[in-house]
């Protein structure tokens, strides 16, 4: 390899870590966006949270007690108001993510991943 | 109820602790809804910050500055400024133990000086129903960069859990807690002798971890409860902080398999526990000027 090839594969390696850490930053980003603060619990919003209280949303139940992230029983006493808040802010940071990290993958410099 | 953030700040010869609690008051004020600040400090670093700064400035961006005696002590603290320099300074943050009598709120949340707040995540603290919150988890800003040292206090010894952020409700059980850490402190040496580490230093991440431990009845329970953050974002004091834009921090990270060697990195909005001090006395003025 010559020492201009060789160069520029290094020069890429730079860029790929760099790319990667960026990356990194908007997923830790987005996932403590994601914790949510719910009548003195704390509950982490995914896909699995979602469903399961869409599942008795739709079933007419308007409070139930749940589960948060340290396993304390937390009494959700306005279902719907609940599952409406966590979609909100799953939308909100999720849609955010994809934004930035679309913006991100278009950037072919380094100098252009943390600007 | 009342609710409130406490710093420490005692200035040494190279660190002027005072001017990053002035950083991140401003940063507080303007991300945070439960924002009121109290300061522990000394009448040098007062004096100091007052010399440097606005007194009316300074007093609208810290609503309380409480002045105690410092203590002397031999506790002394390797300080880098990336790989190249580093100093070793009297470390005198030590009277962590106090806040319980210290804090005039009634729910506080105490914080380093260096972590840098970027976001309103910490709100959330006041919202929980957990008297004692304070993280275990922590990851590097540099997401392949992993240290042994963040995750137990000695290799075959306990859970490391972080005094960089620790919210407490006034009620006996977190009296308790500060009691303990501070009967840790008076009796460090036994102490690590007891939970096999080796620290020249005194750490408060030590004495807290060893204190969770000892009333979680020398086991792994759950006395305290996390923060509403997943993890505590550091850097590390190899790492050179470069560069801030309102919420935007720019770091140069030292690779982990090639020293001297540097990644550029741009946190956003994220908090931030910065461990160059040297560094973040550098960009203090610039984080002032740009979040008044």
């Amino acid at each position: 390899m010559t020492d201009q090839r060789l160069e520029k594969a290094l020069e890429f390696a730079n860029y790929r870590s760099t790319l990667a850490n960026q990356k990194e930053k908007l997923k830790d980003r987005c996932e403590a966006q994601l914790n949510y603060a719910y009548n003195g619990g704390i509950f982490h919003i995914n896909e699995t949270l979602i469903s399961f209280v869409d599942s008795f949303h739709r079933q007419g139940k308007q409070s139930m007690v749940m589960l948060d992230s340290n396993k304390t029983p937390v009494d959700i006493e306005n279902l719907e108001d609940f599952y409406n808040q966590i979609t909100t802010r799953w939308f909100e940071s999720v849609n955010e993510y994809h934004r930035q990290h679309t913006d991100l993958a278009n950037k072919r410099k380094v100098h252009k991943l943390v600007d | 109820m009342s609710r409130g953030i406490l710093f420490y700040a005692h200035n040494n010869r190279h660190i002027d602790y005072g001017k990053i609690a002035l950083a991140n008051s401003c940063l507080i004020k303007k991300h945070m809804k439960n924002n009121s600040v109290t300061i522990v400090t000394d009448e040098g670093t007062v004096n100091w910050l007052y010399k440097a700064y606005d007194k009316d400035f300074v007093d609208s961006k810290i609503d309380n500055i409480m002045v105690e005696r410092r203590r002397n002590t031999y506790n002394k603290k390797r300080f880098y400024d990336t790989r190249y320099a580093k100093q070793v300074e009297t470390f005198y943050n030590i009277d962590r133990h106090n806040s319980f009598h210290y804090s005039p709120y009634d729910e506080t949340l105490i914080l380093d000086v260096d972590y840098m707040i970027c976001n309103n995540q910490f709100d959330m603290c006041w919202e929980l129903d957990y008297d004692i919150q304070i993280n275990r988890d922590s990851k590097d800003i540099f997401s392949t960069r992993k240290f042994e040292e963040f995750n137990r206090i000695g290799e075959q010894s306990i859970n490391f859990y972080w005094a960089t952020a620790v919210f407490f409700r006034k009620t006996k059980e977190a009296e308790m807690l500060f009691d303990t850490v501070n009967h840790v402190q008076q009796n460090y040496e036994y102490y690590k002798l007891l939970y096999h580490f080796d620290a020249p230093t005194f750490r408060n991440d030590f004495a807290f971890s060893i204190a969770i431990h000892l009333l979680n009845g020398m086991a792994n329970n759950n006395f305290v409860k996390p923060l509403p953050v997943p993890f505590l974002q550091h850097s590390h004091g190899f790492d050179d902080f470069i560069d801030v834009d309102g919420t935007k921090f720019k770091f140069l990270l030292e690779k982990p398999n090639n020293p001297g060697d540097y990644l550029v990195c741009q946190t956003q909005d994220t908090n931030i526990h910065v461990m160059n001090k040297f560094a973040l006395n550098r960009l203090s003025d610039k984080i002032i000027k740009e979040n008044s």
